[in-house]
């Protein structure tokens, strides 16, 4: 192994593993995988200390970083500056798109219920389904009435009509 | 689609809905999973008001001072499928599946298409309430119905009768 003064040096190893630690349940064979896995972690990290000198509790956590950003892409997971930069932005990202997530996804559902519904009559529309919805105080939430949209689109045909009354 | 007496705009509006898929229950914005469009007998769409000699297209060239435009009436004369083919164009979103669902769109002027062979469904437009004439509209339509009606009448007596006429509407 090359010796450089720098615990973020990328070493790629490749560990042996057979296959029929994946077959069934085979739990036990499984555990002492596992167990060699961490031993030879600790072993490498081992190694990282003596070669650079640096405290194990450097060299895990730039360890730990290093492989949180080994899969982007160029200088963003080469490079040691970048790639503190990029993971914060990462996570940041990650963070926001939590409720990003909760909106798109109920975009998305208002517009294929919208899709459904605009077919069964004149002016009978997503919004007016919603108004029905809360006057007959239905539980049902718009994901539920996408998925029935999508697979079964009869049912939400009579369950609007029900509604209608 | 047949666009025989349907309004450019609300025919445009309903043309976006199909090509972007918005009809469908599987609808996914990041999919292009749009109905393919064939409109016919483009040179028939109709426009409310004066927009067939009012409503101008501009664009600009690039070169300064170069805004170039051309009336509705114009543009029907020379490519009547254009003007159905913008109005969807600019109803649709900006983003990156904007040209394929271009592609989605076939427009021609005359009755004729070449894809007579495949299964098509015809489209029936949504129906529409159309809002009753404003009342300057109004009293211009019955002002024409009654000269209408002077002509073939034979005009005798016309100073009259027109004022007879005025103060009819007026009331």
């Amino acid at each position: 192994m090359q010796c450089t003064k720098n615990a973020c040096t990328i070493i790629r190893i490749m560990i042996h593993q057979p296959a029929s630690s994946f077959y069934g349940a085979r739990t036990r064979e499984f555990i002492l995988e596992s167990e060699e896995l961490l031993k030879l972690h600790k072993s490498l990290t081992r190694v990282y200390v003596q070669r650079t000198g640096k405290p194990l509790w450097v060299v895990l956590k730039t360890r730990k970083e290093i492989l949180f950003a080994s899969n982007f892409r160029g200088a963003h997971s080469r490079l040691t500056l970048t790639i503190t930069q990029q993971r914060i932005r990462a996570l940041v990202f990650a963070h926001w798109d939590k409720d990003r997530k909760k909106r798109d996804f109920g975009h998305l559902w208002i517009t294929q219920i919208n899709a459904v519904i605009s077919g069964v009559g004149v002016s009978y529309s997503y919004s007016r389904l919603i108004h029905n919805l809360y006057k007959k105080q239905l539980l049902l939430n718009r994901k539920i009435f996408a998925q029935i949209a999508i697979s079964n689109r009869n049912c939400l045909y009579m369950i609007s009509n029900e509604i209608r009354k | 689609m047949q666009t025989h007496l349907i309004v450019l705009g609300r025919l445009a509006s309903q043309i976006s809905t199909v090509i972007q898929g918005k009809d469908k229950p599987t609808y996914a914005p990041n999919r292009d999973d749009g109905d393919m469009c064939i409109v016919i007998n483009a040179k028939d769409v109709c426009v409310t008001g004066r927009k067939l000699t009012d409503k101008v297209y501009y664009w600009h060239t690039g070169y300064v001072g170069h805004l170039k435009e051309r009336s509705l009436k114009d543009q029907m004369a020379k490519d009547p499928t254009e003007v159905i083919r913008k109005a969807v164009l600019r109803m649709l979103p900006r983003n990156k599946l904007r040209d394929d669902r271009d592609r989605k769109l076939r427009i021609f002027a005359d009755s004729e298409h070449p894809f007579g062979d495949r299964p098509l469904e015809p489209y029936m437009m949504p129906p529409r309430k159309v809002r009753e004439m404003r009342p300057r509209v109004r009293r211009a339509l019955i002002r024409a119905q009654k000269k209408a009606e002077e002509q073939e009448q034979g005009g005798s007596q016309r100073k009259g009768r027109k004022r007879e006429a005025k103060t009819e509407v007026a009331a």
